[in-house]
């Protein structure tokens, strides 16, 4: 009990897992900057002749950089919740991370499919047959829907089945949140598969069943943003335990622990 | 499993590896059953010329799609299920068998997208775009999965290389279907080796032998591990055992009160 009453050493810990959540939270906040995309890739997803129009394609390289920012802060999510999560379960962090890499990489390459009609229409112009242009544009735009079938829907539910079933059992965040994803994760997975085999129209109506997990990942980073994790949960006790039994040890490097406090301040 | 004698608690503490194992295998066995399905329907579908401007029913390609993301899925599982017991080994050698997993699959998909595409393409129908055009498109994406499934599956080479390794330096499985996969690597990147340079190709004695090892050993690896688990007496799962035991004494409750404690003095 003595230990406590040096608060400098024992609010270390305690300090950088509210500082793992704040970028974590930061990260998930910032996975919600391709909305405009719905609006920026409108004509040259529903206009097969804009391969070979003179339209602007200004909006899909905006787009391309947003969903690539997507792609990257949707990774880091995970890594940055990694040194926390794989206290509950060490497998289910790491898969956590896998899911995500794949999820940014198969963004990217629904990227790489539109804004390779940015170059085609731009080059277009020179000898190219363009009944030849329309079928391969509408190609490129048929693989950019499916990579964003699997990459920002598909993906999304095993993210939510991994990192929901974390947060549920740790307590990390109130069990509403992870709660949400769960539910979330079979509606969305059964509006995925029906996408996936035609019986749904893709950004139609069957976009509704992908309303909890957008609710989950948004309530998730305000939380983890402004809020942080919660103090009593068993990993935050055990972590604050750890650095104050470190602290028991009285011939354990005085002067690190100390710098290390004042790093973190 | 055999010592039903003993009290659940110590039982459970027995083998604290079996779930790990049994995950594992059951993961590598859906990876059969997800990629063969996937390679009989799309072989019936997509060798016809000109596919992508037929009509009728494109289900069975779609069915195949499915299948495709559940082999990929399961393939980086078996790997992320291993990882906890591996990295007792050789820790850089099990993150690298994630990475090569996670790897194939990502190449998997790629050949995926390009199946699916050709799938919405002929539900579009031709308007506005000649159909020579879009027949040449749908070779181009035909080539595209077909040389992504080529790369994608010969990643397993690599996969066997540290997977292999890893089992047979920790003996949690027997040796001989270790070996097996150390062969297989070395059988399978030689044809891979002789494919890209256009040396052989598949359907030739060559392919048969460069892949059959590697078939052979991520099945019995997969049945094993879900029927047997790992042997008891590799120095990983003896390890684990002993430490499952040892936190088994309660030394928690002594902590925590420094740790609310520490709580408070940290609010």
């Amino acid at each position: 009990m003595t230990t406590a009453t040096s608060p400098s050493t024992n609010r270390a810990p305690v300090d950088s897992m509210r500082k793992t959540a704040l970028v974590a939270g930061i990260f998930y906040l910032i996975t919600f900057i391709s909305i405009p995309t719905l609006a920026l890739y409108g004509p040259v997803k529903t206009d097969p002749g804009f391969i070979v129009s003179g339209a602007s394609t200004t909006p899909i390289l905006v787009g391309g950089v947003l969903e690539m920012i997507v792609a990257l802060a949707g990774i880091g999510t995970a890594v940055a919740l990694f040194s926390v999560l794989k206290r509950q379960h060490e497998g289910f962090a790491i898969g956590l991370i896998t899911t995500r890499v794949f999820e940014g990489a198969v963004i990217v390459t629904g990227v790489s499919s539109i804004i390779s009609i940015v170059t085609l229409q731009q080059a277009g112009a020179a000898g190219t047959d363009a009944a030849a242009l329309v079928a391969v544009g509408r190609a490129q735009v048929a693989t950019f829907n499916w990579s964003f079938l699997l990459g920002q829907s598909l993906m999304p539910v095993l993210n939510a089945v991994l990192l929901g079933t974390l947060l549920y059992r740790s307590r990390l965040v109130p069990r509403i949140l992870p709660i949400v994803g769960l539910i979330g994760a079979p509606l969305l997975l059964a509006g995925t598969v029906a996408t996936l085999f035609g019986l749904a129209e893709q950004y139609g109506p069957v976009s509704v069943t992908a309303i909890p997990i957008a609710l989950w990942e948004l309530s998730l980073g305000l939380w983890l943003t402004f809020k942080g994790f919660n103090r009593s949960a068993p990993i935050m006790v055990a972590a604050a335990a750890e650095a104050a039994s470190r602290h028991d040890s009285p011939p354990a490097l005085p002067v690190v622990p100390a710098a290390t406090a004042a790093s973190v301040a | 499993m055999t010592d039903t004698a003993r009290a659940p608690l110590k039982r459970a503490a027995m083998d604290p590896t079996r779930k790990t194992a049994l995950v594992a295998g059951i993961l590598y066995l859906v990876t059969y059953a997800s990629s063969i399905p996937a390679a009989l329907l799309l072989g019936a579908t997509l060798d016809t010329p000109n596919y992508i401007l037929g009509a009728g029913a494109d289900g069975p390609i779609r069915l195949a799609a499915l299948f495709d993301i559940v082999n990929g899925l399961a393939a980086f599982g078996t790997a992320v299920a291993l990882y906890s017991v591996l990295k007792r080994q050789h820790e850089g050698f099990a993150i690298g068998f994630v990475a090569s997993r996670l790897f194939e699959a990502a190449i998997l998909f790629v050949g995926i997208l390009s199946v699916v595409t050709i799938a919405n393409l002929r539900d579009a129908g031709v308007a506005g775009a000649d159909p020579a055009s879009v027949g040449a498109v749908g070779t181009g994406l035909v080539a595209l999965y077909k040389t992504s499934f080529v790369l994608g599956t010969g990643i397993p080479a690599l996969n066997a290389a540290l997977l292999g390794w890893l089992l047979y330096r920790s003996g949690l499985v027997p040796r001989a279907i270790s070996v097996i996969g150390l062969i297989g690597a070395a059988t399978f990147t030689s044809w891979i080796v002789g494919y890209v340079m256009g040396v052989t190709g598949p359907g030739t004695p060559w392919h048969g032998i460069g892949v059959a090892p590697i078939f052979v050993w991520e099945l019995a690896l997969g049945l094993w591990m879900t029927f047997k688990g790992f042997s008891r007496s590799a120095p990983i799962v003896v390890a684990a055992t002993a430490e499952a035991e040892s936190t088994g004494v309660p030394a928690t409750p002594a902590v925590a009160p420094t740790a609310v404690a520490a709580k408070a003095g940290a609010a």
